[in-house]
């Protein structure tokens, strides 16, 4: 069950990139590349449950972690045209 | 026995969920729709698989880790499609020449 589930986490994790590439404007790509992230963070809790992986939990964390800052880092140059760090 | 099957029908309800919600990306005509579409699938979707692999796993550290990283997916991603809600509003609304309602 958790290998029907990964493949097609896989499946639509592929079907977000379509948007990524194709998508018209710069948020349609950002929100395709947020959701893309937040599947293979689940993809590595999958794999990480299935073969008994400790580490890979903290891995899928710092990964949800490091996509937020990352979309909010994006959503702000969107906003203001630059980036005012 | 009855446990199999509450955590077949978990899994199945997220895969559900994101299947939903990638056909939602792919097909709606506007940022904004797209956005409520992926928004569901992504808290409903993550929390369902979730639950069904805490109750796989039962009383264990791996379980606390499991809900840790619901709840913290829950309090980030709503946060992250509100914050490109509002870029995308204000670059609209920049680029038009408008002034913004706030």
């Amino acid at each position: 069950m958790i290998a029907i589930t990964v493949t097609i986490l896989i499946i639509s994790a592929l079907a977000c990139f379509y948007r990524v590439i194709a998508g018209p404007t710069v948020p349609d790509r950002l929100v395709a590349a947020d959701t893309i992230g937040l599947l293979l963070a689940l993809v590595m809790v999958l794999l990480a449950y299935r073969y008994g992986l400790e580490p890979l939990y903290d891995v899928a964390l710092v990964y949800a972690v490091l996509q937020f800052a990352d979309v909010l880092i994006v959503a702000k140059y969107i906003e203001r045209g630059e980036l005012h760090l | 026995m009855i446990l199999s099957v509450f955590i077949t029908f978990f899994l199945a309800a997220g895969i559900f969920f994101f299947s939903v919600g990638t056909v939602g990306l792919l097909r709606f005509p506007d940022v904004y729709t797209r956005m409520h579409a992926t928004t569901k699938c992504d808290t409903l979707g993550i929390g369902l698989i979730l639950f069904g692999l805490c109750l796989h796993a039962g009383l264990s550290f791996e379980t606390a880790k499991l809900l840790l990283i619901v709840l913290f997916v829950w309090i980030t991603n709503p946060t992250a499609t509100h914050v490109i809600a509002r870029a995308t509003y204000h670059a609209e609304a920049r680029r038009e020449g408008v002034k913004s309602d706030d």
